[in-house]
Parts: structure tokens; C-alpha cells; sequence
């Protein structure tokens, strides 16, 4: 015999968890009483739990000091609760369970959580995110051929980290909420290392860019870099807010991911029949030891250029 | 001279004004008059002052800066007409303009792919000077000191244009060169700025959708003659629509592996056929050789 009783709060977290042992438990502002709630609007022996062959059940100890279970009023006389039903006490809400009421599966521990719980350490993270502004810090120098000036920097940091831990703070909230735990440094490095691997995606795009000049393709390679990248933020912001079996995780995080890409890809490519005033061209320029693309002679070019004089008939209308 | 029109359909006018001879950069002749011409007069005789017509009125630049067509011209149109046994079919007008773009743009191409190109030095590049009397060219060079990079600058442009409409205005030929160094610009830096100078060139032409299709452009990597260097090049054509045997063409190249040096060339012709585009782009190409 005996149950378990919770107080928690207005959305479901535990305040408190007392396990009572005999068949019957009072509840009230009393000290004498097996469950002591500090709530002005409790009075001091205001209800009964008592467990019985039908389960856990609740009555109050006098007329006009009612429970609350949802929308009903429960009085004197006892009513059976289902075990994890929420009765409510003045303003204090409590859950009440039997003692054998099943617990969610064990959560692995696996590589990735030591990981990231070995990498959010004050220190280490303090090494990542500086990291992480001397990342950003060289793309903005190596982006711009003028004078470096330092309010251009900071106004790029502070956008940047602004957007990571806005991200970051989001999900620490849908985590406290299912989790109980928000690990926002866990969210942070994931949203820092997504942004991380997205600049130097654009590098790597830039090269592709400058070697084949066509813009189909990095359009098409910048979706599957922001996607690719879109789709490990949620994998990994999914694996630390919320209780999911691998499988529905990674459905849900490449599905929203992919989704998003590929409803960026029909919008760009809805616009490829526009009219345009002025050519459509990649102008990359990089230094010649990132060409790979081989060269052509001066005759070769003016062959291969020839088919540009070649017009459909649908564009000539 | 007294130029005679309607301008902004005000009623018939009279602009007194000044000939100031014949214009020297320009494949055709025309007359400079220093007096006001204005939307609405075009196609208006200009008369001398004993009452001969010497010229009609086509254009101005504001200012008091305008243009006539010599009166030799409206003769030699009048006899073409007059020598017809038939009027010209309103539909026939497109084709019989089309016919007169493309015999234009022979006729320059032509003069110009058979000149002598006249070299200049840019930089440690020789590249094309002013290729005819009917180009107008000019430099520029930056020299602000707070900028980490110096750029000098060749441009030549034609001053012949044809206006067919509000939106489309062929015969342009324009071409310019850019010879930037750094030595304080780190490599990725320095072409940084290539890339940003190579990316806003575009013609003269403003056509619109009922003009023109969309360009076709290709990039390809073009050996130099310099050692260890190459050209990116871009090369965008489009078509017109109403006039197909006409196009226009723009040409960019950018040279690279020369540490912290490096030529941008480009042309932007307008109105050509693809014969005198490819003629044009061998011409050009060829003329731009390393100096040193």
C-alpha cells in the first residue's frame, strides 16, 4: 500500500515528490499533516488520500473546501483518481500516481551527449565561442577590400550571436518544458557549430562557383549546404529538448529541414522565367590556386560560345 | 539656322540657333546646332537663312546641344521612295528595318574588324587604345589614399546610338579596361574586389521583355599569353526578338595568377549579328597581351 504525491507547477514540473508509505495521507497547511503545502488558499487539513483496492482516492475534509479535478468539483465525498490525474488545492496543483505507475524508458548516455556535455564546459565553451568570433571575425576581413573597421565586426558578431542564442533560448524552453532540463549551452554549441559549418560552406561554395561559373549549380549545392546544415541543428536541438526514438527525430528534423529547402527551391525556380534587364552571370574571382577547372584557347572559347547565339522559339515570344 | 517643330505639341515653333559643323566622332554625319530642340520637333527642318532646308531635326543633349540629320540624307531618301514603283506594306516595315539595322552593323563592323587596332599601356598590360576617330575615350584613376587598392581605368565608347524606341536604343559599342594592384590587400581580399568590379558590368541597352529574350551566358577559363596567367571569362548574348539576326553581346574577362595584379576587360556591343559578334570578340581578345 501507499502512492506517490507530486506538486508541481501550473505546466507540470515537479516542486515537490512525496512518497507515502501507509494507506491514508492528509494534505494541508498544518504541520501535522503528511503533505505540508505552503498555499494561503489551502486550508489547514484540507484533504484525504487513501488508497484502496480501486485506487488512489480523494476527498476534502469539510464542505466548502473543494478539490479542483478539472472541470468538477470534489467535496466530502471520495472520488477515484486514475494514477498521474492532477487535482487541484487552493492554488496548488498536485499529481497524485500509484506506486506502480510505469516510468518512461532510461535515456542514453551515448557518444554525442558526453560529447557535448564534455564541450559545454565554462572553459571549453569559452575556447568554441572565441573560436567561433575569430571564424567570423576572418570572414568579414576576407570579404571586404577595404579598411577593417571595428564597428563592422561588432555589428556582425552581435547579429550572429544574437541569432544563435535566440535559437539557442527557444529550444532551452521546449526542452524545460518536456525535459525538465533546458541544457541552453547544449542548444548554443549546436546552433554555433551550424552556423560555423554553414560559413564555411559558403567558402567551399565559392569555390565551386568560381570553377564551374554556373549558377544552377550553386544555387542547387547553397540549398543542400543550408539544408544539410538546417537538418543537424534540429537533429541535435531535437535529441537534447525533447523524448523521441531516433527514427521520429530524424523524421522530424530532415523533414522540416528538407521541407524548408525545398520550398525555397520551387520559389527560386517559379522566378527562372522572369524577364531580366541584365545578365544573370557567377563573377566569383578567387585566386588561381583554387582553379581547378581546366583552360581553353582563344579559338575553343569562341567555338564554345557559339551555341549562345542559339535562341528557342519559346523565348523569342 | 532656324529649326521649325512642334515641341510638347505646343504648336509650330521656331528655335533660332548656331551650326557649329559636322560632328567628328561619329560613323554617320551630323550636324551640331547650338540652339533648344525638344521632344515633339524631330523629323522638323532646319532651314539656313535664305529658307533652305539643310538638315533635319533627331536629337539633342539638353542644354542647347542638339543634332540634325544633313539634308543630303533626306534626299538620298527621298529618291529610294520616289524609285519604288510601289508604297512599302505596313507589314513589311519590320523586316525593311530589320534589314537596315543589320546593314548598318555590317557596314561598322566591317570598318572596325579591319582597322588597325591602336595599342596603349595600362598597367603591364598593352590593351586596345582608340580604335577609330568614331570612339570617344577616356581614364580615371582612383587616387584616394584610404583606399588599400589603386585602379586605372580605360573606357572608350561609340557615339552612335539607334533609337527605335523609349526602350530600345542599339549600336552601342563600349569597351573598358581596369588594371587594379594592391600591396596591401591580401590575396583573397584583392580578388575580393575583382569580384565585386567584374560583377556590375552590363550594356547600354535598356530593352525591355517585348524586345529582347533573356542572356545566355557561359564562363570559361581562357589561357593568356602571360605565363602563369589565365583569363576567367564571361560571354552573354541575347537575342531581339523582332530583329533575330541581331544580338547583343557582353564580354568580361578578369586576368588572374598575377600576384596582386590584374586586368579587367570588358566590351558591351549591342545590335550585332553573331558573325560580327564573334569577329569582334577574336579582334578584341587578340589585343590584349602581356607588356612585360
Amino acid at each position: 500500500m501507499g502512492f506517490i504525491v507530486e506538486v508541481t507547477s501550473r505546466s507540470g514540473r515537479v516542486i515537490e515528490r512525496h512518497r507515502i508509505n501507509g494507506a491514508v495521507a492528509t494534505l494541508g497547511r498544518a504541520f501535522d499533516n503528511d503533505v505540508i503545502i505552503s498555499d494561503p488558499y489551502v486550508d489547514a487539513h484540507h484533504a484525504v488520500i487513501e488508497a484502496t483496492e480501486h485506487g488512489q482516492q480523494i476527498r476534502a475534509t469539510q464542505a466548502g473546501i473543494p478539490i479542483w479535478s478539472g472541470r468538477k468539483t470534489i467535496d466530502e465525498t471520495p472520488v477515484v483518481l486514475a494514477s498521474g490525474e492532477t487535482v487541484g488545492l487552493g492554488r496548488t496543483h498536485l499529481r497524485i500516481y500509484a506506486l506502480d505507475h510505469p516510468v518512461d524508458s532510461v535515456l542514453s548516455f551515448d557518444r554525442i551527449e558526453q560529447l557535448f556535455s564534455s564541450l559545454t564546459t565554462p572553459s571549453r565553451l569559452v575556447l568554441g565561442l572565441a573560436g567561433f568570433v575569430a571564424l567570423i571575425a576572418l570572414d568579414t576581413w576576407l570579404r571586404s577590400y577595404q579598411t577593417m573597421e571595428f564597428s563592422r565586426l561588432v555589428q556582425e558578431l552581435i547579429s550572429y550571436l544574437t541569432m544563435t542564442l535566440v535559437w539557442a533560448t527557444v529550444w532551452a524552453v521546449i526542452a524545460r518544458i518536456s525535459r525538465g532540463e533546458p541544457r541552453f549551452l547544449h542548444h548554443w554549441l549546436v546552433a554555433l557549430i551550424a552556423v560555423s559549418l554553414n560559413q564555411v560552406g559558403e567558402f567551399l561554395l565559392e569555390v565551386i562557383a568560381f570553377n564551374t561559373g554556373s549558377l544552377t549549380a550553386v544555387q542547387v549545392i547553397r540549398y543542400l549546404i543550408g539544408g544539410a546544415c538546417l537538418a543537424f541543428a534540429l537533429t541535435m536541438n531535437l535529441r537534447f529538448a525533447l523524448r523521441q526514438t531516433p527514427v521520429f527525430r530524424h523524421a522530424y528534423a530532415q523533414g522540416f529541414a528538407w521541407l524548408i529547402i525545398g520550398y525555397s527551391v520551387l520559389t527560386s525556380w517559379s522566378f527562372d522565367d522572369l524577364f531580366l534587364l541584365y545578365p544573370e552571370f557567377d563573377a566569383t574571382v578567387l585566386p588561381e590556386t583554387f582553379r581547378v577547372a581546366p583552360t581553353v584557347s582563344a579559338e575553343d572559347f569562341s567555338t564554345r560560345t557559339d551555341s549562345l547565339y542559339s535562341f528557342t522559339t519559346e523565348e523569342l515570344k | 539656322m532656324y529649326s521649325l517643330g512642334n515641341p510638347y505639341d505646343l504648336g509650330q515653333t521656331i528655335i533660332p540657333g548656331t551650326y557649329n559643323g559636322l560632328l567628328e566622332r561619329s560613323f554617320y554625319q551630323k550636324l551640331l546646332f547650338s540652339g533648344s530642340l525638344n521632344p515633339g520637333m524631330s523629323g522638323g527642318p532646319a532651314l539656313n537663312e535664305v529658307g533652305e532646308i539643310i538638315g533635319v531635326n533627331v536629337a539633342t543633349s539638353g542644354n542647347q546641344i542638339s543634332f540634325l540629320v544633313p539634308a543630303k540624307y533626306l534626299i538620298a531618301l527621298k529618291d529610294q521612295a520616289m524609285a519604288r514603283s510601289e508604297p512599302l506594306e505596313a507589314t513589311a516595315y519590320q523586316s525593311e528595318i530589320e534589314a537596315q539595322l543589320y546593314a548598318d552593323q555590317e557596314y561598322k563592323y566591317a570598318l572596325l574588324v579591319n582597322l588597325d587596332w591602336p595599342t596603349q599601356k595600362l598597367g603591364e598590360m598593352n590593351v586596345a587604345g582608340e580604335v577609330s576617330a568614331y570612339f570617344k575615350c577616356w581614364g580615371d584613376t582612383n587616387d584616394d589614399k584610404e583606399l588599400l587598392y589603386r585602379m586605372t581605368e580605360s573606357s572608350c565608347t561609340s557615339e552612335d546610338t539607334i533609337y527605335l524606341s523609349g526602350s530600345l536604343q542599339t549600336g552601342a559599342i563600349d569597351y573598358q579596361y581596369g588594371w587594379v594592384t594592391s600591396d596591401q590587400l591580401q590575396s583573397l581580399r584583392f580578388h575580393r574586389l575583382l569580384t565585386d568590379s567584374y560583377s556590375r558590368m552590363f550594356t547600354r541597352n535598356p530593352a525591355g521583355e517585348e524586345d529582347v529574350t533573356n542572356y545566355h551566358c557561359s564562363t570559361e577559363f581562357v589561357g593568356a599569353d602571360a605565363p602563369e596567367a589565365v583569363w576567367r571569362v564571361v560571354q552573354c548574348v541575347r537575342q531581339y526578338k523582332k530583329y533575330p539576326k541581331l544580338f547583343d553581346v557582353l564580354f568580361l574577362g578578369v586576368l588572374l595568377g598575377k600576384d596582386h595584379r590584374s586586368l579587367s576587360s570588358h566590351f558591351a556591343i549591342s545590335g550585332v549579328s553573331k558573325e560580327n559578334a564573334q569577329l569582334f570578340t577574336r579582334k578584341y581578345m587578340g589585343m590584349t597581351k602581356w607588356a612585360s
